[in-house]
């Protein structure tokens, strides 16, 4: 929440929530990424769009499964293959959500 | 880089962050692959525990046959080693921004990892063993075909990474799905090696 109601209760210190500074993570569907360890932010991180691939791999890998326990080894291949397309599509990196190495910037200039 | 602070004015200390996957390779997600990794040996380690179980409480010789003959596992144990050299040589050349060699190394890695499915698959048409007969058999079978599945997975890991690096989708500043995928690598390679000494060469031993 924005003003945590437990946080006047606890006496850790005289910091206090505010929403007057900090990143405001307003250019579109946004969320900080932290490290690991300490939760210090470490880069934005831009959420993607709607997609089929999960739903796609589920049915992939419930087709290759059950086609496994039928012995239909045939399907069972096509399932699993469909299944790595279906994971290798869901994380091709995107150049809009910033998952892509920048151009170099002679190459930036030259275009 | 566009980021969440455009337009604010920063104050001592500071410092914009980037927009998009962190260029650290310790990335959450190399954790993930980490946690991923270490769930994946304790199944490799009940299996060896089960096999070394099996052989304790064999009322019979183990293996039934004999030693298997370590020909093709030799050489599988020397390709994997070299697809290790590969990937660590891609690796460490996309952090130094060599995308060409990083490529030309994945390159290498995949057909290295080819390979090894091809030689497993000879191996296992050599020794001649019964998944179906005994507890040997099924355990020889299980060891290898499990470490062959996790194999097979990170060929397709290789491949999709080197299909990006080849589209400069990865780079000196991008590194860490590389990085994950061949800590992937490093995992199933380290694991071929108590595999190889529990099959092919605890029975020498006695």
């Amino acid at each position: 929440s924005r003003h945590p109601l437990w946080e006047d209760r606890l006496d850790e210190g005289t910091d206090r929530s505010t929403l007057g500074k900090g990143m405001v993570l307003d250019k579109g569907r946004e969320t900080i990424a932290t490290t690991v360890l300490d939760g210090e932010p470490d880069a934005i991180l831009r959420m993607p769009g709607d997609t089929l691939a999960p739903f796609l791999l589920t049915v992939a890998m419930a087709l290759c499964v059950v086609a496994l326990l039928l012995h239909w080894w045939g399907t069972a291949a096509f399932g699993g293959v469909c299944a790595a397309a279906a994971v290798i599509v869901w994380l091709w990196p995107q150049a809009e959500l910033g998952q892509v190495e920048p151009a170099p910037a002679s190459e930036v200039i030259r275009g | 880089m566009a980021d969440a602070t455009m337009g604010q004015e920063l104050r001592p200390g500071e410092e914009r962050l980037p927009v998009g996957s962190a260029a650290d390779p310790r990335a959450s997600g190399w954790y993930g692959m980490a946690m991923l990794i270490t769930t994946e040996a304790s199944l490799f380690a009940y299996l060896l525990f089960g096999y070394f179980y099996a052989a304790v409480s064999s009322q019979s010789d183990w293996p039934p046959a004999g030693p298997p003959a370590a020909g093709y596992a030799l050489a599988n144990l020397v390709v994997l080693v070299a697809s290790v050299a590969a990937v660590w040589l891609a690796e460490t050349s996309l952090r130094r921004g060599e995308a060409r060699n990083a490529t030309a190394a994945l390159f290498g890695a995949l057909v290295l990892g080819l390979l090894f499915i091809l030689i497993q698959v000879l191996d296992w048409r050599s020794q001649g063993q019964d998944i179906t007969r005994g507890s040997y058999g099924a355990y020889y079978y299980v060891l290898t075909g499990v470490h062959l599945a996790h194999v097979a997975v990170g060929v397709l890991i290789i491949a999709a990474l080197f299909a990006w690096t080849r589209m400069r989708l990865l780079g000196q500043r991008r590194p860490a799905p590389l990085s994950i995928g061949a800590l992937y690598w490093y995992f199933v390679a380290a694991v071929e090696i108590p595999i190889f000494a529990t099959l092919y060469v605890a029975p020498h031993l006695g």
